[in-house]
């Protein structure tokens, strides 16, 4: 946030910065960063022996984390924002914030972050932080995304992780509940994207960027949505199955998931005109409802105790009883 | 040949109202990060002592 800044794009003019707080906020990606801090919660809520204080900051931590990989993000993605109509009023491409300032607040909160959460909590989670970080900005925005349709697939590694870094922070360690969590997310962001992409694909032909749509033509989109919905609402009952998630667990995850797949098979039936349009906006803006349902799920069992009540828990009890 | 004319230095940059609102708002930001980062490294190193803070010879 220096006062005095230099473009990096070879203008040697020397100017005065001229973003708000807000611009700088911005650059975090706030909404993404709520998803993030929301799914770490959750994960560290199945660890045992969670301390608040320490809980509390090591989410700061994640969650500045997350912010600093979205500014990386926009500040190498800043000429592709600017053809697009979605992103053309980033504070980079708007000319608010020029693209080394962004650069050097992003590496600022990379490092900061990940030696805020290696000192409080542990260097497991640290590393893991700093993974996640090199993967959305070095192997996500600047390798796969404009290379490759597959590019949300392995990307969406990076937005499942907070989960098992929630977990790490509290326990510093990983477990195979955590990874659940992390496959749920994993296969939750193609179909969602893609329903995206399917509505913006003329911005991302634009931008030259080869999401499916563009490469392989809205059908094959709308037959991968299918199929990895039809992955992920079985998935989406692992918890439960696994005996962290409880009997509403179980109802959510069953309903929500069944209403996934609903919308993506009229995401694939219905492929022409508004109706469309209207089927893949819903189908995106259902998907981001259903991550929130499961994942609320979990913390409100948690924090009640419901999660008690799930079958293992209950086979457990009957089996120290018969003991 | 008449001398030239000697060059007016240019005006001096002045910011405008809306620049001196955007630093205004970068100023408070930073204050207002510093300040809670002081007290978060406060409250995280108390929270990493826990007991231990009493557990010294006097």
């Amino acid at each position: 946030m220096s006062l005095v800044t230099h473009s990096m794009d070879g203008d040697s003019r020397v100017g005065l910065s001229n973003g708000a707080a807000s611009d700088y906020f911005a650059l975090l990606k706030p909404r993404v960063m709520s998803l993030v801090v929301f799914t770490a919660l959750v994960g560290m809520m199945l660890a045992p022996g969670l301390n608040p204080v320490l809980g509390f900051a090591a989410l700061l931590a994640i969650a500045v984390g997350a912010g600093a990989s979205g500014c990386l993000n926009m500040w190498y993605d800043a000429d592709i924002d600017a053809v697009m109509g979605r992103t053309a009023k980033r504070p980079i491409p708007a000319g608010r914030i020029l693209p080394g300032e962004a650069l050097a607040f992003g590496l600022t909160l990379s490092i900061g972050s990940v030696t805020f959460l290696g000192l409080i909590a542990n260097w497991v989670a640290a590393s893991m932080l700093a993974f996640t970080i090199f993967f959305y900005a070095v192997v996500y925005s600047m390798w796969l995304k404009r290379r490759t349709a597959q590019n949300i697939v392995i990307g969406g590694a990076a937005g499942a992780i907070p989960p098992m870094i929630g977990y790490a922070a509290a326990t510093g360690s990983v477990n195979l509940d955590s990874f659940a969590l992390f496959s749920i997310i994993f296969l939750w962001t193609p179909p969602h994207f893609w329903a995206l992409a399917l509505v913006k694909s003329d911005d991302y032909r634009r931008a030259g960027i080869p999401m499916l749509p563009v490469v392989a033509g809205p059908d094959a989109t709308r037959l991968q949505i299918l199929l990895y919905t039809l992955v992920l609402a079985p998935a989406g009952l692992a918890p439960w199955l696994m005996g962290f998630g409880g009997p509403l667990y179980a109802v959510v995850a069953a309903l929500s998931g069944a209403w996934m797949v609903a919308l993506a098979a009229r995401v694939y039936r219905v492929r022409e005109g508004d109706a469309a349009r209207k089927a893949a906006i819903r189908m995106f803006l259902v998907s981001i409802l259903y991550l929130f349902l499961l994942f609320a799920t979990l913390l409100v069992e948690q924090v009640v105790g419901l999660e008690r009540l799930s079958w293992a828990a209950s086979a457990a009890a009957r089996l120290a009883g018969a003991a | 040949m008449a001398a030239p004319e000697p060059k007016t230095p240019p005006a001096p940059w002045r910011p405008s109202e809306e620049d001196l609102r955007r630093r205004r708002s970068r100023s408070l930001a930073l204050g207002l990060t510093l300040g809670a980062l002081a007290l978060l490294f406060f409250i995280v190193t108390i929270a990493k002592l826990g007991g231990n803070v009493f557990n010294r010879a006097l």
